[in-house]
Protein backbone atom coordinates (compact mmCIF):
# COMPACT_ATOMS: atom_id res chain seq x y z
CA UNK A 1 0.00 0.00 0.00
CA UNK A 2 1.61 3.06 -1.15
CA UNK A 3 1.19 6.08 1.11
CA UNK A 4 -0.50 8.25 -2.24
CA UNK A 5 -3.01 5.61 -2.52
CA UNK A 6 -3.90 6.78 1.43
CA UNK A 7 -3.83 10.08 0.54
CA UNK A 8 -6.36 9.72 -2.59
CA UNK A 9 -8.58 7.68 -0.17
CA UNK A 10 -8.63 10.32 2.35
CA UNK A 11 -9.58 12.45 -0.51
CA UNK A 12 -13.15 11.35 -0.68
CA UNK A 13 -15.94 14.28 0.42
CA UNK A 14 -16.27 13.30 4.27
CA UNK A 15 -18.90 14.64 6.33
CA UNK A 16 -16.68 13.36 9.65
CA UNK A 17 -13.57 14.13 10.77
CA UNK A 18 -10.65 13.14 8.73
CA UNK A 19 -8.86 10.76 11.56
CA UNK A 20 -8.70 7.18 10.18
CA UNK A 21 -11.43 5.09 11.88
CA UNK A 22 -9.93 2.51 14.54
CA UNK A 23 -10.29 -0.97 14.07
CA UNK A 24 -13.11 -1.85 15.11
CA UNK A 25 -12.45 -5.27 17.65
CA UNK A 26 -14.99 -8.48 17.56
CA UNK A 27 -17.06 -7.86 20.03
CA UNK A 28 -16.74 -9.77 23.32
CA UNK A 29 -17.66 -13.92 23.22
CA UNK A 30 -20.83 -14.79 25.35
CA UNK A 31 -19.47 -16.40 28.72
CA UNK A 32 -19.36 -20.19 28.60
CA UNK A 33 -21.61 -20.34 31.36
CA UNK A 34 -24.43 -18.04 29.77
CA UNK A 35 -24.36 -19.75 26.61
CA UNK A 36 -24.56 -23.40 28.83
CA UNK A 37 -27.57 -21.67 30.86
CA UNK A 38 -29.35 -20.56 27.16
CA UNK A 39 -28.53 -24.21 26.01
CA UNK A 40 -30.32 -25.52 29.08
CA UNK A 41 -33.41 -23.13 28.31
CA UNK A 42 -32.58 -20.36 30.73
CA UNK A 43 -34.87 -17.48 28.53
CA UNK A 44 -32.64 -14.63 30.01
CA UNK A 45 -29.19 -16.24 29.39
CA UNK A 46 -30.78 -17.01 25.26
CA UNK A 47 -31.65 -12.70 25.65
CA UNK A 48 -27.89 -12.03 26.28
CA UNK A 49 -26.54 -14.43 23.66
CA UNK A 50 -29.09 -12.32 21.03
CA UNK A 51 -27.71 -8.68 22.01
CA UNK A 52 -24.20 -10.34 22.34
CA UNK A 53 -24.11 -11.69 18.80
CA UNK A 54 -27.25 -9.53 16.63
CA UNK A 55 -24.99 -7.03 15.69
CA UNK A 56 -22.02 -9.49 13.97
CA UNK A 57 -25.27 -11.44 12.44
CA UNK A 58 -26.33 -8.48 11.14
CA UNK A 59 -23.37 -7.30 9.63
CA UNK A 60 -22.39 -10.21 7.63
CA UNK A 61 -26.12 -10.54 6.92
CA UNK A 62 -26.16 -6.98 5.65
CA UNK A 63 -22.84 -7.23 3.25
CA UNK A 64 -24.35 -10.69 1.72
CA UNK A 65 -27.12 -9.60 0.79
CA UNK A 66 -27.18 -5.59 0.10
CA UNK A 67 -30.54 -5.06 1.73
CA UNK A 68 -30.83 -4.26 5.79
CA UNK A 69 -34.36 -5.67 5.60
CA UNK A 70 -33.68 -9.07 4.08
CA UNK A 71 -30.82 -8.99 6.14
CA UNK A 72 -32.89 -8.56 9.89
CA UNK A 73 -35.06 -10.91 8.65
CA UNK A 74 -32.44 -13.34 7.74
CA UNK A 75 -31.03 -12.64 11.44
CA UNK A 76 -34.58 -13.19 12.92
CA UNK A 77 -35.41 -16.47 11.44
CA UNK A 78 -31.10 -17.47 12.38
CA UNK A 79 -32.06 -16.80 15.92
CA UNK A 80 -35.06 -18.90 15.73
CA UNK A 81 -33.06 -21.54 14.60
CA UNK A 82 -30.47 -20.99 16.94
CA UNK A 83 -33.14 -21.45 19.92
CA UNK A 84 -34.68 -24.45 18.19
CA UNK A 85 -31.40 -26.19 17.30
CA UNK A 86 -29.44 -25.04 20.63
CA UNK A 87 -29.96 -28.23 22.85
CA UNK A 88 -27.45 -30.12 20.02
CA UNK A 89 -24.83 -27.67 20.24
CA UNK A 90 -21.56 -29.12 21.32
CA UNK A 91 -19.33 -27.17 23.50
CA UNK A 92 -16.33 -28.71 21.26
CA UNK A 93 -17.19 -26.55 18.47
CA UNK A 94 -16.73 -22.71 18.75
CA UNK A 95 -20.31 -21.15 19.23
CA UNK A 96 -19.77 -18.56 16.22
CA UNK A 97 -18.74 -20.78 13.87
CA UNK A 98 -22.00 -23.18 14.92
CA UNK A 99 -23.75 -19.99 14.79
CA UNK A 100 -22.49 -18.29 11.23
CA UNK A 101 -23.21 -21.93 9.78
CA UNK A 102 -26.90 -21.27 10.57
CA UNK A 103 -26.81 -17.73 9.50
CA UNK A 104 -24.48 -18.44 6.12
CA UNK A 105 -26.96 -21.05 5.14
CA UNK A 106 -30.04 -18.79 5.89
CA UNK A 107 -28.44 -15.92 3.21
CA UNK A 108 -27.79 -18.18 1.20
CA UNK A 109 -31.64 -19.29 0.52
CA UNK A 110 -32.71 -15.80 1.51
CA UNK A 111 -29.80 -14.57 -1.95
CA UNK A 112 -31.73 -17.73 -4.15
CA UNK A 113 -35.02 -16.57 -3.05
CA UNK A 114 -34.18 -13.03 -3.87
CA UNK A 115 -32.48 -13.71 -7.38
CA UNK A 116 -35.07 -15.82 -8.58
CA UNK A 117 -37.99 -12.62 -7.06
CA UNK A 118 -35.64 -10.43 -9.03
CA UNK A 119 -35.81 -12.11 -12.63
CA UNK A 120 -39.73 -11.90 -12.21
CA UNK A 121 -39.48 -8.19 -11.07
CA UNK A 122 -36.82 -7.17 -12.38
CA UNK A 123 -38.18 -3.34 -12.78
CA UNK A 124 -37.89 -3.22 -8.90
CA UNK A 125 -34.47 -4.53 -9.42
CA UNK A 126 -33.40 -0.53 -9.03
CA UNK A 127 -35.39 -0.11 -6.26
CA UNK A 128 -33.41 -2.73 -3.76
CA UNK A 129 -30.88 -0.58 -2.26
CA UNK A 130 -27.62 -1.51 -0.98
CA UNK A 131 -26.07 -0.89 1.92
CA UNK A 132 -25.97 3.29 3.11
CA UNK A 133 -24.54 4.63 0.90
CA UNK A 134 -24.96 8.38 2.58
CA UNK A 135 -22.34 7.20 4.97
CA UNK A 136 -19.31 8.70 3.79
CA UNK A 137 -16.23 9.42 5.92
CA UNK A 138 -12.45 10.35 5.60
CA UNK A 139 -10.99 7.00 4.90
CA UNK A 140 -13.49 4.81 2.49
CA UNK A 141 -16.50 5.30 1.13
CA UNK A 142 -19.19 2.48 2.03
CA UNK A 143 -20.39 2.61 -1.42
CA UNK A 144 -16.67 1.81 -2.76
CA UNK A 145 -16.90 -0.95 -0.62
CA UNK A 146 -20.15 -2.06 -1.79
CA UNK A 147 -19.17 -2.27 -5.61
CA UNK A 148 -15.46 -3.66 -4.42
CA UNK A 149 -17.91 -6.38 -2.39
CA UNK A 150 -19.79 -6.63 -5.62
CA UNK A 151 -17.30 -7.52 -7.75
CA UNK A 152 -16.67 -10.88 -5.66
CA UNK A 153 -18.52 -13.79 -6.33
CA UNK A 154 -20.86 -15.14 -3.46
CA UNK A 155 -18.78 -17.90 -2.09
CA UNK A 156 -15.30 -15.28 -1.92
CA UNK A 157 -17.27 -12.70 -0.77
CA UNK A 158 -18.84 -15.46 2.10
CA UNK A 159 -15.23 -16.87 3.00
CA UNK A 160 -13.17 -13.61 2.62
CA UNK A 161 -16.19 -11.64 5.36
CA UNK A 162 -15.59 -14.88 7.44
CA UNK A 163 -12.10 -14.96 7.47
CA UNK A 164 -11.45 -11.30 7.52
CA UNK A 165 -14.14 -9.67 9.47
CA UNK A 166 -15.60 -12.04 11.48
CA UNK A 167 -12.35 -13.48 12.86
CA UNK A 168 -13.15 -17.47 11.58
CA UNK A 169 -10.37 -19.91 11.00
CA UNK A 170 -9.93 -21.36 8.03
CA UNK A 171 -11.09 -24.71 9.29
CA UNK A 172 -14.03 -23.02 11.11
CA UNK A 173 -14.93 -21.43 7.14
CA UNK A 174 -14.76 -24.69 6.02
CA UNK A 175 -17.26 -26.32 8.27
CA UNK A 176 -19.37 -23.39 7.52
CA UNK A 177 -19.05 -23.55 3.86
CA UNK A 178 -18.82 -27.38 3.84
CA UNK A 179 -15.87 -27.87 1.67
CA UNK A 180 -12.42 -28.36 1.96
CA UNK A 181 -9.39 -25.89 3.95
CA UNK A 182 -7.30 -26.00 0.66
CA UNK A 183 -10.65 -24.48 -1.21
CA UNK A 184 -11.22 -22.09 1.21
CA UNK A 185 -8.01 -20.80 1.28
CA UNK A 186 -8.23 -20.09 -2.55
CA UNK A 187 -11.13 -18.70 -2.29
CA UNK A 188 -9.78 -15.85 0.32
CA UNK A 189 -7.09 -15.20 -1.62
CA UNK A 190 -8.83 -14.80 -4.89
CA UNK A 191 -11.18 -12.24 -2.94
CA UNK A 192 -8.06 -10.65 -1.72
CA UNK A 193 -6.64 -10.61 -5.08
CA UNK A 194 -9.55 -9.40 -6.48
CA UNK A 195 -10.19 -6.61 -4.06
CA UNK A 196 -6.92 -5.06 -4.42
CA UNK A 197 -7.39 -4.97 -7.85
CA UNK A 198 -11.09 -2.99 -7.64
CA UNK A 199 -8.94 -0.94 -4.90
CA UNK A 200 -6.37 -0.36 -7.83
CA UNK A 201 -8.69 0.55 -10.31
CA UNK A 202 -10.79 2.94 -8.55
CA UNK A 203 -7.55 4.52 -7.82
CA UNK A 204 -6.50 5.05 -11.65
CA UNK A 205 -10.00 6.23 -12.19
CA UNK A 206 -9.54 9.13 -9.40
CA UNK A 207 -6.14 10.11 -11.01
CA UNK A 208 -7.45 10.47 -14.84
CA UNK A 209 -10.16 12.29 -12.93
CA UNK B 1 3.20 -12.39 3.18
CA UNK B 2 0.50 -14.99 1.62
CA UNK B 3 -2.13 -13.63 -0.87
CA UNK B 4 -5.15 -14.16 1.57
CA UNK B 5 -3.64 -12.24 4.29
CA UNK B 6 -4.67 -8.48 4.62
CA UNK B 7 -1.75 -6.05 3.08
CA UNK B 8 -1.62 -2.23 4.09
CA UNK B 9 -4.01 -1.43 0.93
CA UNK B 10 -6.58 -3.97 2.39
CA UNK B 11 -6.87 -2.90 5.90
CA UNK B 12 -8.79 0.07 5.54
CA UNK B 13 -11.12 -1.75 3.75
CA UNK B 14 -11.66 -4.16 6.42
CA UNK B 15 -11.52 -1.89 9.22
CA UNK B 16 -14.63 -0.70 7.39
CA UNK B 17 -16.05 -3.65 6.97
CA UNK B 18 -15.90 -4.36 10.78
CA UNK B 19 -17.74 -1.87 11.64
CA UNK B 20 -20.76 -2.61 13.64
CA UNK B 21 -23.98 -1.82 12.40
CA UNK B 22 -25.57 0.73 14.07
CA UNK B 23 -27.81 -0.76 17.05
CA UNK B 24 -31.27 -0.91 17.55
CA UNK B 25 -32.30 -2.40 20.62
CA UNK B 26 -35.59 -2.77 19.01
CA UNK B 27 -34.28 -5.21 16.50
CA UNK B 28 -32.86 -7.73 19.41
CA UNK B 29 -36.32 -7.03 20.94
CA UNK B 30 -38.23 -8.20 17.75
CA UNK B 31 -35.89 -11.36 17.48
CA UNK B 32 -36.71 -12.79 21.26
CA UNK B 33 -40.59 -11.29 20.24
CA UNK B 34 -40.62 -13.77 17.19
CA UNK B 35 -38.47 -16.84 19.54
CA UNK B 36 -41.38 -16.45 22.17
CA UNK B 37 -44.02 -16.72 19.98
CA UNK B 38 -42.19 -19.62 18.32
CA UNK B 39 -42.04 -21.21 22.09
CA UNK B 40 -45.74 -20.58 22.32
CA UNK B 41 -46.96 -22.20 19.24
CA UNK B 42 -44.73 -25.17 19.46
CA UNK B 43 -45.80 -25.11 23.41
CA UNK B 44 -49.45 -24.84 22.21
CA UNK B 45 -49.29 -27.99 19.59
CA UNK B 46 -47.10 -29.83 22.32
CA UNK B 47 -50.21 -29.19 24.65
CA UNK B 48 -52.99 -29.89 21.73
CA UNK B 49 -51.16 -33.21 21.35
CA UNK B 50 -50.96 -34.00 24.42
CA UNK B 51 -54.99 -33.44 25.27
CA UNK B 52 -55.75 -35.03 22.05
CA UNK B 53 -54.14 -37.97 23.22
CA UNK B 54 -55.46 -38.29 26.60
CA UNK B 55 -59.22 -37.86 24.92
CA UNK B 56 -58.42 -40.74 23.22
CA UNK B 57 -56.50 -42.45 26.02
CA UNK B 58 -59.16 -45.64 26.34
CA UNK B 59 -59.27 -45.91 22.45
CA UNK B 60 -55.23 -45.63 22.53
CA UNK B 61 -54.99 -48.25 25.47
CA UNK B 62 -57.28 -51.20 23.98
CA UNK B 63 -55.49 -50.58 20.48
CA UNK B 64 -52.00 -51.35 22.69
CA UNK B 65 -53.70 -54.37 24.40
CA UNK B 66 -54.71 -55.52 21.27
CA UNK B 67 -51.30 -55.59 19.96
CA UNK B 68 -49.46 -56.53 22.78
CA UNK B 69 -51.79 -59.56 22.90
CA UNK B 70 -51.59 -60.26 19.74
CA UNK B 71 -48.19 -60.21 19.76
CA UNK B 72 -47.83 -62.41 22.51
CA UNK B 73 -50.06 -65.20 20.95
CA UNK B 74 -48.43 -65.41 17.85
CA UNK B 75 -45.25 -65.48 19.68
CA UNK B 76 -46.35 -68.41 21.92
CA UNK B 77 -47.85 -70.00 18.91
CA UNK B 78 -44.48 -69.89 17.03
CA UNK B 79 -42.57 -71.26 20.47
CA UNK B 80 -45.75 -73.71 20.51
CA UNK B 81 -45.09 -75.02 16.99
CA UNK B 82 -41.55 -75.42 17.51
CA UNK B 83 -41.54 -77.24 20.05
CA UNK B 84 -44.17 -79.97 18.42
CA UNK B 85 -41.91 -80.14 15.24
CA UNK B 86 -38.97 -80.59 17.54
CA UNK B 87 -40.58 -83.42 19.51
CA UNK B 88 -41.54 -84.83 16.16
CA UNK B 89 -38.38 -85.23 15.33
CA UNK B 90 -37.29 -86.90 18.48
CA UNK B 91 -39.92 -88.75 19.48
CA UNK B 92 -37.72 -92.91 18.95
CA UNK B 93 -40.69 -94.91 19.13
CA UNK B 94 -43.49 -96.05 20.11
CA UNK B 95 -42.39 -98.52 22.81
CA UNK B 96 -41.57 -96.14 25.86
CA UNK B 97 -44.37 -93.25 25.13
CA UNK B 98 -46.58 -94.28 22.00
CA UNK B 99 -47.98 -97.47 22.98
CA UNK B 100 -50.80 -95.73 24.63
CA UNK B 101 -50.75 -93.53 21.97
CA UNK B 102 -51.18 -96.46 19.65
CA UNK B 103 -53.83 -98.21 21.41
CA UNK B 104 -55.94 -95.02 21.66
CA UNK B 105 -55.16 -94.45 17.72
CA UNK B 106 -56.77 -98.61 17.15
CA UNK B 107 -59.71 -97.66 19.27
CA UNK B 108 -60.19 -94.61 17.14
CA UNK B 109 -60.49 -96.26 13.77
CA UNK B 110 -62.63 -98.64 14.95
CA UNK B 111 -63.95 -101.47 13.88
CA UNK B 112 -66.34 -100.66 11.58
CA UNK B 113 -64.05 -98.87 9.07
CA UNK B 114 -61.88 -102.18 8.24
CA UNK B 115 -62.99 -101.91 5.29
CA UNK B 116 -63.19 -98.31 4.21
CA UNK B 117 -59.72 -97.29 1.71
CA UNK B 118 -58.24 -94.02 2.33
CA UNK B 119 -55.97 -92.45 -0.12
CA UNK B 120 -52.69 -91.14 2.14
CA UNK B 121 -49.64 -89.63 0.37
CA UNK B 122 -46.33 -91.00 1.43
CA UNK B 123 -43.17 -88.75 0.65
CA UNK B 124 -39.21 -88.94 1.27
CA UNK B 125 -36.53 -86.56 0.75
CA UNK B 126 -33.54 -88.08 -0.79
CA UNK B 127 -31.17 -86.53 -3.38
CA UNK B 128 -28.76 -89.42 -3.92
CA UNK B 129 -31.18 -92.01 -4.56
CA UNK B 130 -32.05 -93.49 -7.59
CA UNK B 131 -34.84 -95.77 -6.69
CA UNK B 132 -37.44 -95.74 -3.58
CA UNK B 133 -39.82 -98.43 -2.91
CA UNK B 134 -42.24 -97.92 -0.08
CA UNK B 135 -42.93 -101.22 1.93
CA UNK B 136 -45.36 -101.75 4.79
CA UNK B 137 -48.16 -103.79 6.05
CA UNK B 138 -50.42 -103.29 3.55
CA UNK B 139 -48.73 -105.01 1.06
CA UNK B 140 -46.51 -107.49 2.90
CA UNK B 141 -43.27 -105.96 2.68
CA UNK B 142 -42.90 -106.24 -1.13
CA UNK B 143 -40.75 -103.68 -2.22
CA UNK B 144 -42.08 -104.55 -5.85
CA UNK B 145 -45.18 -103.45 -5.14
CA UNK B 146 -45.46 -99.63 -4.36
CA UNK B 147 -42.16 -97.98 -5.96
CA UNK B 148 -41.79 -93.88 -5.38
CA UNK B 149 -41.97 -91.49 -8.10
CA UNK B 150 -39.66 -88.55 -8.10
CA UNK B 151 -40.72 -84.29 -8.08
CA UNK B 152 -39.37 -83.56 -11.19
CA UNK B 153 -35.44 -82.61 -10.52
CA UNK B 154 -35.95 -82.28 -7.28
CA UNK B 155 -35.09 -84.56 -3.83
CA UNK B 156 -38.84 -85.22 -3.00
CA UNK B 157 -39.86 -89.07 -3.76
CA UNK B 158 -43.76 -89.87 -3.65
CA UNK B 159 -46.60 -92.61 -4.28
CA UNK B 160 -50.06 -91.94 -2.97
CA UNK B 161 -51.88 -95.22 -2.24
CA UNK B 162 -54.80 -96.38 -1.13
CA UNK B 163 -55.04 -97.77 2.33
CA UNK B 164 -58.04 -99.45 4.70
CA UNK B 165 -58.65 -97.84 7.83
CA UNK B 166 -56.40 -98.54 10.84
CA UNK B 167 -52.76 -97.79 12.00
CA UNK B 168 -50.08 -99.50 9.71
CA UNK B 169 -46.35 -100.07 10.08
CA UNK B 170 -44.04 -98.50 6.87
CA UNK B 171 -40.87 -97.67 6.05
CA UNK B 172 -38.56 -97.10 2.39
CA UNK B 173 -35.99 -98.84 0.92
CA UNK B 174 -33.69 -96.68 -0.85
CA UNK B 175 -31.86 -97.96 -3.89
CA UNK B 176 -32.97 -101.52 -3.12
CA UNK B 177 -30.91 -101.91 -0.01
CA UNK B 178 -31.05 -98.93 2.63
CA UNK B 179 -34.04 -99.43 5.29
CA UNK B 180 -35.23 -95.81 5.83
CA UNK B 181 -38.14 -94.69 8.69
CA UNK B 182 -40.44 -91.16 7.25
CA UNK B 183 -38.59 -88.59 9.53
CA UNK B 184 -41.73 -86.83 9.75
CA UNK B 185 -44.04 -89.54 11.42
CA UNK B 186 -43.84 -91.74 14.30
CA UNK B 187 -41.79 -95.02 14.58
CA UNK B 188 -42.13 -98.12 16.16
CA UNK B 189 -39.49 -101.05 16.75
CA UNK B 190 -40.76 -104.55 15.67
CA UNK B 191 -40.13 -106.75 18.69
CA UNK B 192 -39.91 -110.08 16.30
CA UNK B 193 -37.63 -108.47 13.41
CA UNK B 194 -35.95 -105.70 15.91
CA UNK B 195 -36.12 -102.94 12.92
CA UNK B 196 -37.58 -99.77 13.16
CA UNK B 197 -40.69 -98.81 11.28
CA UNK B 198 -43.05 -95.76 10.71
CA UNK B 199 -46.41 -95.72 11.93
CA UNK B 200 -49.21 -93.86 10.43
CA UNK B 201 -52.72 -94.02 11.31
CA UNK B 202 -55.51 -94.01 8.71
CA UNK B 203 -59.03 -93.28 9.75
Amino acid sequence: MTAARHRHLRAVPSDRPASPPQPVDVPAVLSRETLLNARDGDPVAFAQLVRTYYPRCLRFAQHLLSSREDAEECVQDTFVRVHRALHRYEERERFDAWLFRILANRCRTARRRLTRWRLFHSADLDRVTPISTSRVDGFVARDEIWHALGGLTEEQREAFLLRHVEGLTYEDIAAVAGIAVTAVRMRVSRACARLRDTINEADAERRDR
Amino acid sequence: MQNDEIDSSLQPWVDRLRELPESDPRAVKRVLARVRQYDGLHNARRRALRRYFARQGGWWAAAAVVVVGAGITLFARGAVLSRARESATLIPTVDSVGTQLVTQAVDAAGDDSVERLVARKFTIESLNARQVSLVGDFNQWNPQRHRLHRDGKTATWYITVELPAGLHKYAFIVNDSVWTTDPSALRTVDRDFGVTSSLVLVQ
